[in-house]
This record gives C-alpha cells, structure tokens and sequence, in this order.
C-alpha cells in the first residue's frame, strides 16, 4: 500500500539524513584532531614534486581540494560584514590562490589591504579591481596555517584562510558493544590518506594497538584509501577505552577519536523483560475480561430464558409481518 | 434457540467494542508499518558492523516489504479459516521471534532470513485481517474508524523514528533489535482485542438466513456473496472444505472485484517512484538536504491528517453515497500532481506539492478498505483485502526500478513523473468508466427485465414473512427465484 512505500522511502530519507549527520559528525572545534608536523620528515621527497604530479603515496588522482571556483584551487571569500573564515583542507603539496573580494553592498571604498599567516606579512599580494589574492606554494606541513586578509578603511574587515590537512572522521558517540561481540571502528577521510595508524590509550599515552594486543585479537582492514576498518573480537570488559585512528598524509597526519564502551547482556534485557511483562499482563487481563463477559453474557441468556416463560414464548415464536 | 440466534445476528455496533477494535488496529499499524520504516534507521549501524554497501543493506527492507505483502492473503486465509485473534497473536510472536533472532545476527545473510522473511511473515499475519476486522465492527463511521486506524502508520513513526534512534545510541543496534521485538510483542495484545463478531451477512444455512427480517442495501452484495463455509474448529467434511476454500475467493471472478483490483495495480504503480524520487529530484533542482527533508515530513504530517480527515469527511451522510468518486478524485488529483511535478523547480513550489499530495496520498489510503468493503461485502472483506495488499507488492517491486532507469536513461525525471501520472490518472478514469458502464448496463436492462427490475417477494414460511427489496439485475433476480423455488421445495 502507498503508505507502506511512503514509510520505505522515509526511511530511506531518514537513512540519508543520518548518513549525513554522521558523515559531518567530525566536530572542527574537536580538539581530537591535531595536527603533526615534525612526523613527517620521510615525505621529504614529496615536497620537491610539482602540484598536480601523482605522488609516490596512494593514488591522488582524484584531488578533490573543492575549490570556490572551477579553476583548480582557487578560494574566494566575499567580505561583506561580519569576519568570514573558511576552511580548506590540502592533502598533499599544490598551488592555491587566497582571494579576498569585495562584496558589491560593502561601503568600503579603497581600503588598505594586508595579508598575514601568524604574525608575519605576506607581501607578494595580487590586485584586481575589487579583489585582493595571494598565491601560496604549499609543499610542507609548516606553510599550513590560518591565513589572514584585512581590509582597513572606514570599518576593518577581515576574511581568515584555514589551511590543514585533511580532518578524519570518527565518532563522537561511544561505540556500544557487548561482551563476547565484535567491536568495529570505521574510521574515514575525504582525501586518500597514505597510510592509517590505530592507537589504543594507555594511561595517559598513545600506543600502537599493535603493540598492545594479540594479533589474534584484532584486524585492520584498509578498505580504500580513503576508509580504515578496526575490529576487535571477543570483546570483554578490559577493552573499553578510548582509540584513535590516524591517517597519514603528505603534509601531515590527522586523528579522530573513538570511544568503546562493552557491556553485558542484561543491559537490554531489561527493557525488553519489562515490555514482554507488559504485554502478558495486558494479555491476560484482557483474556479474562472477555471470558468473564461471556460467562455474564451466558448468564444473562439463561435468565431471560428461564426467568419469565411467557415473553419466552412469545419470543421463540416468529414475528408475523407484512 | 432461534433467540439466541437473533441476538447474535445482528448489524455493525458502529461503536462500543468497535473503538477497542481501531485502537487495537492503530496499534497493529504502529507495530507493523511504522517498525517497518524504522528499520531503515539500522542501516546505517549494518553497513558500517558488516561492511556492506548501502544496495546490499537496503535489500532487508525490500525483502521485509516484499514478505508482508506477498503473504498478505496468508495472513487472512488463517484468519478467516482459525480465527482472526490467533491469526494476529502468530503474526505477533513470528515478527517478534524474527526480531529477536536478529539481534544476534553474525551476516547480513542471516539478517536477510530473520529480519526479513521472519518479520515480514508476522506483519502480513496481522495486518490485513485486523483491518478486515474494523470494516466488521463499523457500518456508518467506517471511513472515519479506518481513517483512525491508518493513521497509525504516520504517527508511529513520528514517535518510533526518535525512539529507535536513541536504543541504538544506548544499546547499539542489537540491543535496540531485541527491544524492537518486545515492543512488536504487543500485537498479540492487539489479536486479544480483536473479539469476532457474527453479523447478519456472516456464514449462516439459507433457513436462518431467511429469518432475517430486513437486507439493508448497502448489505445487498452480501446475500449474493454469503460463503457457507463456518470455521475449521467446526468439523466439516473434506469435499466441503475444498469447496469453501474456492468459493471464499470467489469474489476474484467478480467484474467490480476485477476492475478495483487493475486500478489498483496502476495506482501503486504510479504512487510508489514518487517517494522514492522526491527527494531527489529535489536536490537535483537546487534544494537543500534540510530542506529535502522537510519536503518529506510535510508529507508524512499531512498524511496522517488526510488519514483522518479524508475518513471523517466520507462518513458524512452527503458524501457517503458518493465514497466511489472520493476516492477516484483522490487518486486522480494525486496523479495530476505528479504530471505537474516536473514544471516545480523551486522549494516555494514544492512545499504546496508535498501538502497536496500528501493530503490525498493519506485520503485514498483510508478509503482502500472502505471500497474493497463496499464491492465484495463484510464477511470476504480479509480475504479481499489480502489479495488487494498482495496486488501492491507488484507494482511496488517493479516501479521504482523502471522510473530509475528511466531517469538514467532520460537524464531528467521529466519521464518518470509523467509516467506516474498518468498511471494514476489511468486508475481513476478505469474506475470511473466501470461505474459509468454499470450504470448504462441497468438503465438497459430495466426496460428489459420489467418487472424483475424492482422486485418485492414475499414468502412466508409459516408465520414468517420475508420481504426482500433488491434492485438487481436479470442474473441475479433469476438467482433470487432459483433459491426461493428451492426453499419453498423443502
């Protein structure tokens, strides 16, 4: 019935809406996801390469830098008011053009125009008519950064570039599992990342999960380079804790964080004692209603019937009508 | 004792325990349709636990939608044969054992058996002999109790969608399985409720039959159709069995039966892509997910007050007569929607789509049963109704995969909406030309049969004295003095 299809297609809606929230579950403002620098000293070799060349690592074809515009990694933000930020995730070493435009409705007329990383002031700035761009090499992890424009004339208007490296995806949610099951963690990034590290909290530190479980006990799957799968079999109550998954990339590696959290059967049992508790009750208090409006029912019959003979009489013999 | 007798045969209460019977109704839809929807929410935790792609995932739903519908004339050859609450206490404990067994599924195979053939089997058990069971209990408020009943279905989810949400955060999705079994437990309280009724029309010999003092006409199609075939605790012989078996589905040669039933194969054909595509189509012209997603719950709400309202309205004395056409009009400007479809490019446009499709979407769904009750009559209403459910499962499967390729084809979804469209127009005009023909058929036939057109017999059977005013045609009135002829006999 339509309404069965409307409920399926729903639930198909429902199942993408949560695909998304989960797929933009990565928080940006979680302090989970640092970035390193110093680690990669062994993608040297990277930086000598041209942007657009497919590096050494895991298939970059594909570079989806998601640039405002159709060119390649061109970012524009149009200043009209209140201070704009935005967010650019490089992966591996490129070109890219920062631009700051001017909106049309802005009043600013001429304003004085400098771009900034940290402190220092980058000077090999490009102009056009109302828009102000720099262009940035970025070959190592260090040129990454938050990169500043700042239109000063009647009112200071400001638009902040945030170059780092690709964020990865966890869960904030504690991954829920029993005693006994298998705890999987999916771990994902939009760039193809080099290679993916899994780490297991202990004490205060970050160890290997290889180094602290079996290799009996545990499986990482790569699924793409884009996807890496944890599983941990027989779980007991020792491996709740916080993982990390970490994926590598060129200009730097990015982490997201899993919590695990193992519990016994009984936890849902309960619940599900008291609904079924529930539904006997409900059962047999209805059971015995009707039986016992039937024995009344049965009762009353036998008193018509017996009780006053002559409306029986008349009742059993057939009404005439014409 | 002919007393007793009388007492039991009587009309629909239209109230009383016919209130138990919606609630116990809406509660069979939230545990059928509305879990049905919600297991969609697990799709996303069975992806990522067996890492599968979303295509293999989704089949658990086409195979449980598939199981509820094909089965659907199951469920109602127990209920008629055993008894409709045991049919729907082991549609219960069938979905809810297959719910329970997922909870500890180790492959999305298993889960393909348990969750979807399992579960699937238990809903078609309850579903359409519990909504056989409201159009046994209503006569005057029929539409406005199905409207009520069908509701269910929007409000369930409504309540459950938040609710499953937060099991699996607190339990993950086994823990959330096993509790979604005992929750759907609660349809055996439903089958509890469900407390038979034995109406004029029901399985009675021709004596009793005949003891009745007045056939009501909208009971008329009834005394055609009575099947002599009582429940299987009584015991009959085998030959007799055979016979009521075939004789229950006789209502399937029947020309108003056939004509419903083809309109409903096109009417599911044309409604189910639309769902699937909305969305879409919606971000193909440049609406935002949020705003998708609103498009839907539109959808959902108004549905549910298309349910009601739609029910209440047909109740109504002016329009009851006329529920044929309501319901025609419905599906004819659902589909008059659809063709308009394609020219909507914008949220402003959508959001008066979404109001009034979702409003007659929610009318026609009410009015299914009312008109499957109003061709075959009460007493073959399940069986009837199992084999219109079973009628959707086609188009249901089919569809959505041609509009698909359609739109791959095309590139547009230009095509695919027409074709619905005029599907559904398609069905209405089928309907309306039936009703049509039927009419130019009597006003023939009435100066031809003279006399027979409107009859008034009057036998008596000693002190009885039967009067049956029927306005049939030359068939029938032969069929009427056939069994007179054969009455007086005895």
């Amino acid at each position: 019935m339509p309404s069965t299809f409307s409920e399926w297609c729903l639930g198909r809606l429902l199942l993408l809406l949560l695909l998304g929230t989960s797929v933009s579950g990565g928080n940006p403002a979680d302090p989970a996801m640092t970035t390193q620098d110093s680690s990669q000293t062994q993608v040297n070799s990277v930086t000598k390469m041209q942007p657009g060349h497919e590096s050494s690592g895991p298939h970059v074809a594909t570079q989806e830098l998601k640039p405002a515009s159709k060119e390649d990694s061109v970012y524009e933000i149009v200043l009209s008011g209140a201070p704009v930020e935005k967010n650019i995730s490089v992966a591996s070493p490129t070109k890219v053009e920062l631009i700051c435009k001017l909106g049309e409705d802005s009043s600013l007329k001429n304003p004085q125009v400098t771009w900034k990383k940290g402190g220092e002031t980058i000077s090999h700035t490009t102009k056009t008519q109302n828009s102000w761009s720099i262009q940035l090499t970025i070959s190592e992890s260090s040129q990454l950064g938050s990169y500043t424009c700042i239109l000063k004339g009647e009112k200071e208007l400001t638009a902040t570039f945030h170059l780092h490296v690709p964020k990865t995806e966890g869960r904030e949610k504690p991954v829920i599992t029993y005693i006994g099951d298998t705890a999987v963690m999916v771990c994902k990034t939009e760039y193809n990342a080099k290679a993916w590290t899994w780490y297991m909290t202990n004490g205060t530190e970050l160890a290997p999960i290889n180094t602290i479980l079996h290799t009996d006990k545990f499986e990482i799957m790569r699924k793409s380079a884009k996807v890496s799968r944890l599983e941990i079999f027989k779980l007991s109550k020792k491996d709740r804790g916080v993982y990390w998954c970490e994926a590598v990339f060129d200009l730097g590696s990015s982490k997201a964080r899993f919590e695990l959290k193992v519990l016994s059967i009984s936890a849902p049992l309960k619940p599900f004692i008291a609904v079924v508790a529930e539904v006997a009750i409900l059962v047999t208090t209805i059971v015995l209603y009707e039986v016992y409006s039937k024995r009344k029912g049965k009762v009353n019959q036998k008193k018509t019937l017996l009780g006053d003979p002559s409306s029986s009489r008349q009742r059993s013999k057939p009404q005439k009508e014409i | 004792m002919a007393s007793s007798r009388r007492a039991r045969l009587r009309g629909p209460p239209d109230g009383g325990w016919g209130w138990m019977i919606v609630a116990g109704c809406f509660l069979v839809t939230i545990c059928t349709r509305a879990v049905t929807r919600c297991i969609s929410i697990f799709f996303v935790e069975f992806q990522a636990y067996f890492g599968q792609d979303y295509a293999r995932t989704a089949w658990i739903h086409s195979i449980v939608d598939c199981a509820t519908m094909l089965c659907a004339p199951l469920g109602s050859l127990i209920s008629n044969h055993v008894s409709c609450q045991v049919g729907i206490m082991l549609g219960g404990l069938l979905a809810s054992t297959g719910l329970i067994l997922s909870s500890f599924a180790a492959s999305l195979e298993h889960l393909y058996l348990s969750l979807g053939v399992l579960t699937g089997l238990g809903f078609a058990l309850c579903y359409s002999p519990a909504i056989a069971m409201v159009g046994k209990y209503f006569n005057k408020r029929k539409a406005l109790a199905y409207g009520i009943a069908m509701s269910g279905s929007g409000i369930g989810t409504f309540i459950l969608a938040p609710v499953v949400q937060l099991l699996i955060e607190q339990f993950s999705w086994r823990g959330a399985l096993l509790i979604l079994g005992g929750f759907v437990l609660n349809l055996c309280v439903c089958g509890a409720l469900m407390r038979p009724i034995s109406l004029k029309e029901d399985c009675r010999t021709a004596p009793e039959f005949l003891e009745q003092n007045y056939v009501p006409e909208t009971e008329k199609q009834d005394f055609k159709r009575t099947s002599i075939c009582p429940p299987l605790i009584k015991l009959w012989p085998h030959e007799c069995l055979c016979y009521c078996s075939w004789k229950e589905y006789d209502f399937l040669l029947m020309p108003g039966f056939m004509v419903l039933a083809v309109s409903i194969l096109f009417m599911a054909y044309g409604c189910s892509p639309l769902f699937v595509y909305l969305v879409p189509y919606a971000l193909s012209v440049g609406v935002s997910h949020h705003q998708a997603a609103f498009l839907m719950s539109i959808l959902g709400v108004i549905d549910i007050i298309g349910n009601i309202t739609f029910g209440w309205l047909t109740d109504r004395r002016c329009l009851k007569k006329h529920r044929y056409f309501c319901y025609l009009f419905a599906v004819g400007m659902d589909g008059l929607c659809c063709l308009f479809l394609p020219v909507l490019q914008s949220f402003p446009l959508l959001v008066p789509f979404s109001f009034t499709f979702g409003y007659f979407d929610g009318a026609y769904v009410t009015l299914i049963p009312v008109m499957t009750a109003d061709v075959v009559g009460t007493s073959l209403l399940s069986s009837a109704l199992g084999v219109v459910y079973f009628l959707h499962a086609i188009p249901y499967l089919v569809s959505p995969p041609v509009a698909g390729w359609l739109v791959d084809t095309t590139g547009s979804y230009t095509a695919s909406f027409l074709l619905c469209g005029f599907s559904m127009i398609f069905s209405s005009a089928l309907l309306c030309f039936a009703r049509l023909a039927k009419k130019i058929k009597r006003t023939h036939l009435r100066p031809l049969t003279g006399n027979m057109g409107l009859k008034q017999h009057i036998w008596t059977n000693g002190a009885i004295a039967y009067s049956v005013t029927a306005e049939l045609d030359q068939r029938d009135g032969e069929f009427l003095a056939v069994d007179t002829n054969s009455f007086s006999n005895r």
